[in-house]
């Protein structure tokens, strides 16, 4: 089982760049990076660590995510979206709610997407603005505690300093009501869709488990 | 206080790493990883999880603070959200969780 951390290729610059992030990641006890960027670059394996290319998109209604999706997910191995709506296209592989339903997340869990748990978020804020993050987030692992949905926790990073290591986003899930074996399953299940995707993007793929020899 | 040892509640000690640009204190590092627990839990939390950064096992790189067995999770989560030491910007690591010092001083890394 692989373990990813997160971070936005956006804010790469000359003071943090891809080999600092992977170094960092592997030293934190990371086994692999996304970089949240366009999803098109295709990273080599840096600093002994694997680099998935990912996308992050906020879209506003299901017809932009919709649009946004026939593009990018021709080569993008990990869709990250955080959705106001409920978001019912399972070409979408995490998806971070906001204020969702029961429904919405029966509904979401049935398409096999993951839910997340922005550790940033709380990492940023203080005082009232924290409680009503971890008010929020921890009503949603319960809802999905209850449908049997996986939450994972994650934390997409702008600099070095705001990155963490698994102990400490797995006590974070844990805290919000899950608990080890289940944070262990939502990792798993990452790392299932990441090579899911990665053998689908290549082009000996023909079907779920055929290849081109 | 001493509580009758069939009372006394158990103890986990917690192996961190001090990831910052400048060498930090012991202080320091007490103080802000009190702070964290404190407006994370509450001062309630905070009593209850019995925190206590352990001065003889700080390096200035690691350390390690005892807690309570039932707030491990929430202790190693007020750690995580530390970001400033002092007047510098810092971040912690949690290397390892254990029951005893001694399996604490294993985990380790050489340097």
């Amino acid at each position: 089982m692989k373990r990813y951390a997160f971070c936005l290729s956006e804010k790469m610059s000359a003071e943090n760049t891809l080999k600092e992030f992977a170094e960092f990641s592997k030293r934190l006890g990371w086994d692999g990076l996304v970089v949240l960027g366009d999803g098109s670059e295709d990273f080599p394996e840096t600093a002994g660590i694997d680099i998935i290319s990912g996308v992050l998109l906020k879209p506003s209604n299901d017809s932009e995510l919709r649009k946004s999706l026939s593009k990018i997910r021709k080569s993008a191995e990990i869709v990250a979206a955080m959705c106001g709506f409920r978001c019912l296209d399972d070409r979408v592989d995490i998806v971070v709610p906001e204020n969702p339903t029961q429904t919405d997340i029966r509904e979401m869990k049935k398409k096999g997407m993951l839910f997340a748990a922005d550790f940033r978020e709380v990492l940023l804020s203080s005082g009232l603005k924290r409680v009503s993050a971890l008010k929020g987030m921890s009503d949603i692992a319960k809802v999905c505690l209850k449908e049997k949905a996986a939450v994972i926790p994650i934390s997409p990073a702008v600099s070095l300093r705001d990155m963490r290591g698994p102990s400490i986003l797995s006590a974070f899930a844990c805290v919000l009501g899950s608990d080890k074996g289940k944070v262990n399953a939502s990792f798993e299940a990452l790392d299932e869709r990441a090579a899911h995707n990665r053998e689908r993007l290549s082009r000996k793929f023909v079907m779920k488990g055929v290849r081109k020899i | 206080m001493k509580v009758m040892p069939s009372m006394r509640e158990k103890r986990r000690y917690i192996l961190f790493e001090v990831i910052s640009d400048n060498p930090q204190y012991f202080s320091d590092v007490s103080r802000e990883i009190k702070e964290s627990c404190i407006s994370l839990i509450g001062e309630l939390g905070t009593a209850k999880a019995n925190v206590k950064v352990m001065k003889t096992l700080f390096t200035g790189r690691f350390g390690a603070v005892r807690c309570s067995h039932k707030h491990l999770e929430e202790v190693k989560l007020a750690i995580g959200l530390v970001m400033i030491l002092g007047d510098s910007r810092a971040s912690f690591n949690v290397l390892a969780a254990s029951g005893t010092i001694k399996a604490l001083k294993r985990r380790l890394p050489n340097k």
